[in-house]
C-alpha cells in the first residue's frame, strides 16, 4: 500500500516533468521511457568529497556497467567506481558479507540469502534488461539455426552428439549441417545465464527434468559432466569463438559484440525467435508485476518474445552507514536506471521498460542514513 | 680465498666497534627481534592453518572424513566430495611430471655436462630467467595459442598412434587433461632445469676426474659420479615442481575444460582441486557450499604437506641434520666435509659411496664393453639434445608470442591511460601497473623484516624449535597461493568490510615470507663459520656479529633471494581474486580477465599487459644477477 502510493506520486511528478519538457536541473531529467529522476536533495558532485564505490557481481552486465560507469565518472570525476564482474553469486555473497558498496546479480537474492545479510535490509533494484544467446560455431552453417527446448536439452545432456543429427535437421530446417561433433559449453562457475537456460529447459523438456532430477532451476550448471566448462561469459564466448563445433550460452551483449551466430529459440507461442533488443523487450513486456521475488521472465507468451531474457539486479543496503557514500551510490544507480539506459541498446541490452525504471527509482528512494532518515527526500 | 678478504674487512668492522665501546645496549633487542620475527612467521602459519581448518569444518562434519574420497562434486545438487578432483589433480600432476622429469633432467645434464660453453652459458642464463615467468602468462599462452593448436593438430595426432592412442581416445576438444598437464610442465620446467643444473654443476671436479681416471666414458661419469652426488638437489627441484603442479589453480582452470568426472582419456576435460576452487569460490558466504570449497583447499593443503613431508624425509636420509652455528661448532658440516672427504688431497677416495659407484664403473670397464658403453653414451647424448629441443621449443614459443603479440599493443597511451569501456578506443593499463607496483611494494615492506629476522633466528638458534620452523618454511613455500587468498579474505577482507590493497599485499607477503626465509638462511649459511666465530671470539655481541659480519657478507644472497620473492609476488594471480576490488587494478588479474575474452582488443590488451609484466619480472631477475655479480667482483 505504502509503496503503491509513492509510485503514484512519482508517476504524477513524471507526467508533470514530461509535460514541461526536459529540465536541466540536477535532480530532474527525462530518461527514456518517461520516468522522472526523483532523487534529491541535489547532490552536487562537483563540491562533494571524493568517493570510491567498489562493486562486485554479475559478469553479464559488465559491458553495460563498464560504459555507464565510465560516462558517469567523466561527468562526475569525484565519484570513482570499481566494478569486478566476478559473477552473480559473488555479488550476493559480498553484499551479505558487507565487503562492497554494491552488488549485482542476475537472479535476485532469495529470502534465505537476505537472511544472511550482515548489514540489515537489502534493496534490490532492476538495472538492466538482457538476454542469453545460444551461440554456435558451425562451419558452413550459413542458414540460421532454429532450436527448441527438447533439442537443446539433447545437446546439453549429451544425447545428441553430431551436428548432422536428424533431430537438429528436422527442428532447424537446416539439412546440410556437417558431420562433426557437437561440443556443448557451459559455465564452470555459477551464473545467471545458466539459471536462465536451465529454467527454459525445465519448462520445455521433460527429458531434461528427468535428467537433472528437479524442476527448480540452478545457478550452478546441473550437468557439468557433459561438454566443456568455462569461466564467465567471456570464457564460454572465447571457447565458442575458437572452436568449430562448439555451442554455448552467453549474455546477448557478448554474443553481439563477438559477432556470433545465434540460434532462434522456440518460444511459448511456438514461434522461433532470434535474440534482439526488440525480441527481448517483447518478452519482458509480458511481465506485468515484476518484483525481486517474482523476477523470472523466461519463456513468456507472445509471438515475438525471445524466451531467454532477464533483468539484472543491483544490491544495496537500505541503511548507508556512510552518508556521503550513500548519496553517491544513490545518485549513481539513479543515473544507471534512467539516463544511462541510453547506452544500453548499442551494447546489446534492452532499455528498461518504464514501469521497471519506476520500480527502480522508487526502491532507491528507500535508501536511509545510519540514523534511519531518508537519504533522498 | 678472494672472498675472504671482504670478510676480514667485516671482522675489522667488529673490532673497530669493540674499541669504540663495549656498552651492552641492545643486547636483548636483537634476541627480541629475532624471536618476534619467528613468532610472526609462526602466527601467520597457524593463522592460515586455523582459518582453513575452521572454515572447512562444516563440510567435514556434514560429509565426514569421507569428503576426501567421496566421488561426486556437484554443487547444483549439494553433493560435495573431493575424490574426483583428487584424481584429476593426481593425473595432471603425474602427466606433467612425466614430461618434466626426462625433459628437465635431460636439459640440465646437457647444460651442465655436455654442452659447449658458448651454448651452455647463454642458454642456462635464459632458462634461469624464465623460472620467474608468472604462471598467468603461461596460462594466457595455453588458452589463446595452445588450445586451438591442440584441438586441431596435437590431440588428433596423439590419437592416431596405434597403441598409445588408447590413452588419447575420444573427442579432441582442446581443453583437456593433456593440455593442462603440458601447461603445468611448461610452467615447472625452467625452475627444474635451473635447480638441477645448479646441483649437477656443484659436484666437485675431482669426482669427475676420479671417474674419468678409472676409464669411465662421458656418460658414465655423468651417471655414476655426477647424478648420484647431485641427487638431493635434483630431488628438491622435483619436489618443488610437484608442489607447484598440485597447487596451480587459475592457469589450469583456463585450459582443463572444468569437467568434474573421472577422465576416461587424456583428451577428456577434467577438473582439479585448484581449478574447482577458482570456479566455485563464488559464494563466500558462510554455509555448506563455501565450506566445501574451502575443504577442497584443506585437502590440497594436506596433499602438499604429504608431498613435502615425503620429499623432506627422502632428502634427510641423505644429508646431515642441524646446521645452526651452535651445533656446527661441534658437528662437521654436511656437504663440504663430505666433498672434502671424497676428494682428499692425496686423491684417495675416502667416501665409501663414491668408491662403490666408481668400482661398479670399473667392473663394467673390465668387460670388453667399450663399444657398447660408447653407444649408450652417444644415445644418451642424443636424448639430451632431444630433451633440449622438446624443452626449449615451448619456452621459446611462449616468449615469442608474448613479445610479438604484446609489444604490438604497447604505446605511450597504453601505459599511461586508464582502461576504456568496449567500443571507446585509447584505453590503457595504467591503474594495473601502479596497482601491481603498489601491492608488490607494500608486500615487500611487510615481508622483508619477517623473512630476515626469522632467518637470523634459524641461524642463531639450535634445536627442535628451529628445525621445526625451518621445516614449516620449506613446506609453506609449497602452499598453493589460492589457499593464501582464502586466508587473506577471511582475515582482512571480511572483518574490514572491503577489498583493499592492504589485504592483497598481505596475501602476497604471506607467500613471499617463506621464500625469503629459505633464501636468507641459505645466504647466511654460506658465510664461513670461522668468521662468525672470529667475531664472537673478539667479544662482539651477537647482534653486532650478525649485522657487521654475517649480514654484510651474506648481502648479495639476501638481496637476490628477496628480489626473487618480489618477482614471484608481482606475478601472483590467485590470491588477488579474493582481495582486489577490480580486475583492472592489477596486471595479473587484468591478463586473466582480458585474456579470456573473445574480442581482439581485449586479447591485445592482455598480451600487452603480459609483456609489461614479463619485462618487469625479467628486469628484477636481471637486477638480482647483476647484484650478485657485482658483489663477487667487488670481493675480488
Amino acid at each position: 500500500m505504502h509503496r503503491s502510493r509513492i509510485m503514484v506520486a512519482l508517476v504524477a511528478v513524471g507526467l508533470t516533468a514530461a509535460a514541461c519538457g526536459s529540465s536541466k536541473a540536477a535532480s530532474t531529467s527525462t530518461p527514456p521511457g518517461g520516468v522522472v529522476n526523483k532523487l534529491g536533495p541535489a547532490y552536487d558532485t562537483a563540491t562533494a568529497t571524493s568517493v570510491t564505490l567498489d562493486g562486485v557481481g554479475a559478469n553479464s552486465i559488465d559491458p553495460f556497467f563498464e560504459r555507464v560507469f565510465y560516462d558517469y565518472h567523466k561527468a562526475n570525476p569525484k565519484t570513482t567506481i570499481n566494478y569486478s564482474p566476478a559473477g552473480s553469486s559473488v555479488g550476493i555473497s559480498d553484499i551479505e558479507q558487507n565487503t562492497v558498496a554494491f552488488g549485482d546479480t542476475e537472479i535476485p537474492m532469495a529470502a534465505s540469502d537476505l537472511a544472511k545479510a550482515t548489514g540489515g535490509a537489502v534493496l534490490q533494484i532492476p538495472v538492466d534488461l538482457g538476454g542469453v544467446a545460444i551461440s554456435y560455431n558451425v562451419p558452413g552453417a550459413t542458414q540460421g539455426l532454429r532450436l527448441d527446448g527438447p533439442t537443446l536439452a539433447g545437446i546439453f545432456d549429451g544425447s545428441i552428439t553430431k551436428w548432422n543429427d536428424p533431430q537438429i535437421a528436422s527442428v532447424s530446417g537446416v539439412t546440410n549441417l556437417p558431420d562433426i561433433p557437437i561440443i556443448p559449453v557451459h559455465r564452470a562457475d555459477s551464473s545467471g545465464p545458466g539459471w536462465d537456460l536451465d529454467d527454459y529447459l525445465i519448462k520445455t523438456s521433460s527429458a531434461w527434468v528427468a535428467k537433472v532430477g528437479t524442476t527448480k532451476a540452478s545457478k550452478t550448471w546441473p550437468l557439468a559432466t557433459v561438454g566443456i566448462g568455462e569461466q564467465l561469459n567471456t570464457g564460454v564466448a572465447n571457447y565458442v569463438h575458437q572452436t568449430p563445433g562448439a555451442i554455448g550460452f552467453v549474455e546477448y551483449g557478448y554474443a553481439l559484440r563477438a559477432g556470433f551466430d545465434n540460434a532462434a529459440l522456440k518460444n511459448q507461442a511456438g514461434s522461433f525467435v532470434t535474440p534482439s533488443i526488440q525480441a527481448i523487450t517483447a518478452d519482458a513486456s509480458q511481465a506485468t508485476s515484476l518484483s525481486s521475488s517474482k523476477y523470472s521472465i523466461i519463456n513468456e507468451p507472445g509471438a515475438g518474445s525471445y524466451p531467454l531474457a532477464n533483468f539484472s539486479w543491483t544490491l544495496l543496503y537500505q541503511k548507508q552507514t556512510d552518508t556521503n557514500k550513500g548519496l553517491a551510490i544513490g545518485k549513481l544507480i539513479d543515473y544507471v536506471v534512467t539516463t544511462g539506459q541510453a547506452d544500453a541498446a548499442a551494447l546489446g541490452y534492452a532499455p528498461l521498460p518504464a514501469s521497471v525504471a519506476q520500480l527502480a527509482v522508487t526502491t532507491l528512494g528507500q535508501l536511509e542514513t545510519a540514523a534511519g532518515t531518508p537519504l533522498f527526500s | 680465498m678472494t672472498v675472504v678478504s671482504g670478510h676480514w674487512q667485516a671482522v675489522g668492522g667488529v673490532s673497530d666497534a669493540l674499541t669504540r665501546g663495549r656498552a651492552r645496549r641492545g643486547a636483548g633487542t636483537y634476541a627480541g627481534l629475532r624471536w618476534a620475527g619467528a613468532a610472526i612467521f609462526v602466527a601467520l602459519l597457524l593463522g592460515l592453518v586455523i582459518t582453513v581448518a575452521a572454515q572447512s569444518s562444516q563440510a567435514f562434519s556434514h560429509s565426514g572424513i569421507g569428503f576426501i574420497w567421496s566421488g561426486t562434486w556437484n554443487p547444483a545438487n549439494n553433493q560435495y566430495g573431493a575424490g574426483i578432483l583428487l584424481v584429476g589433480t593426481a593425473i595432471t600432476t603425474l602427466v606433467a611430471m612425466a614430461i618434466v622429469v626426462p625433459v628437465g633432467l635431460g636439459v640440465a645434464v646437457f647444460l651442465s655436462e655436455q654442452a659447449p660453453r658458448w651454448i651452455a652459458a647463454p642458454l642456462s642464463s635464459a632458462i634461469d630467467l624464465l623460472a620467474a615467468v608468472p604462471s598467468i602468462v603461461v596460462g594466457l599462452w595455453g588458452l589463446l595459442v595452445l588450445t586451438p593448436v591442440f584441438a586441431r593438430h596435437v590431440e588428433p595426432f596423439f590419437r592416431s598412434f596405434p597403441v598409445l592412442g588408447y590413452l588419447f581416445h575420444g573427442e579432441a576438444y582442446g581443453p583437456s587433461i593433456i593440455l593442462a598437464s603440458v601447461v603445468l610442465a611448461v610452467m615447472a620446467l625452467p625452475s627444474v632445469v635451473t635447480l638441477s643444473r645448479t646441483a649437477l654443476s656443484g659436484v666437485p671436479v675431482a669426482d669427475r676426474e676420479a671417474a674419468i681416471a678409472m676409464g669411465a666414458t662421458g656418460w658414465q661419469v655423468t651417471r655414476k659420479a655426477v647424478i648420484p652426488a647431485a641427487r638431493s638437489g635434483i630431488a628438491a627441484a622435483l619436489i618443488l615442481a610437484v608442489g607447484r603442479a598440485l597447487g596451480e589453480s587459475i592457469a589450469v582452470a583456463m585450459v582443463i575444460g572444468n569437467r568434474p568426472a573421472i577422465p576416461h582419456s587424456l583428451l577428456a576435460p577434467g577438473a582439479t582441486l585448484g581449478s574447482a576452487i577458482v570456479n566455485q569460490f563464488a559464494e563466500a558466504t558462510p554455509g555448506l557450499a563455501t565450506s566445501s570449497v574451502i575443504a577442497l583447499g584443506a585437502v590440497l593443503l594436506l596433499l602438499t604437506l604429504l608431498v613435502n613431508l615425503g620429499g623432506q624425509a627422502l632428502l634427510r636420509r641423505r644429508s646431515g641434520g642441524d646446521r645452526s652455528p651452535a651445533a656446527a661448532t661441534v658437528l662437521p658440516r654436511g656437504p663440504t666435509i663430505e666433498a672434502e672427504a671424497a676428494t682428499a688431497p692425496d686423491g684417495a677416495i675416502h667416501d665409501p659411496a663414491v668408491g662403490r659407484r666408481l668400482k661398479s664403473a670399473v667392473r663394467e670397464h673390465s668387460a670388453s664393453s667399450l663399444g657398447r658403453r660408447r653407444l649408450t653414451g652417444n644415445l644418451m647424448h642424443l636424448l639430451c639434445w632431444l630433451a633440449v629441443i622438446v624443452g626449449v621449443a615451448p619456452l621459446a614459443a611462449l616468449i615469442y608470442y608474448t613479445i610479438v603479440r604484446g609489444a604490438g599493443a604497447i604505446s605511450w597511451s597504453f601505459l599511461t591511460h586508464a582502461p576504456t569501456p568496449s567500443g571507446i578506443p585509447g584505453g590503457g593499463i595504467a591503474p594495473a601497473i601502479t596497482g601491481s607496483a603498489k601491492i608488490a611494494g607494500l608486500a615487500l615492506a611487510m615481508a622483508v623484516p619477517v623473512g630476515l629476522l626469522t632467518a637470523l633466528f634459524l641461524y642463531e638458534q639450535a634445536g627442535k624449535l628451529a628445525s621445526g620452523i625451518r621445516f614449516a618454511a620449506e613446506v609453506m613455500t609449497g602452499v598453493p597461493s589460492i589457499i593464501v587468498g582464502i586466508f587473506a579474505y577471511a582475515f582482512l577482507v571480511r572483518p574490514l568490510h572491503h577489498f583493499s590493497d592492504l589485504a592483497a599485499s598481505f596475501a602476497i607477503a604471506v607467500l613471499m615470507v617463506p621464500i625469503m626465509i629459505r633464501a636468507n638462511e641459505e645466504a647466511i649459511r654460506t658465510v664461513a663459520l670461522d668468521l662468525w666465530e672470529a667475531g664472537v671470539a673478539l667479544g662482539a655481541r651477537r647482534s653486532r656479529v650478525a649485522r657487521s659480519v654475517v649480514l654484510r657478507s651474506a648481502m648479495p644472497g639476501v638481496l637476490t633471494g628477496n628480489l626473487l620473492a618480489l618477482a614471484r609476488g608481482l606475478g601472483e594471480t590467485a590470491p588477488l581474486l579474493f582481495t582486489v576490488a577490480a580486475p583492472t587494478a592489477v596486471m595479473t588479474l587484468l591478463i586473466f580477465s582480458d585474456g579470456t575474452q573473445p574480442f581482439a582488443d581485449a586479447q591485445r590488451a592482455a598480451w600487452g599487459t603480459a609483456f609489461v609484466l614479463l619485462v618487469a619480472v625479467l628486469l628484477i631477475s636481471v637486477a638480482t644477477r647483476l647484484i650478485a655479480w657485482g658483489y663477487t667482483r667487488n670481493a675480488r
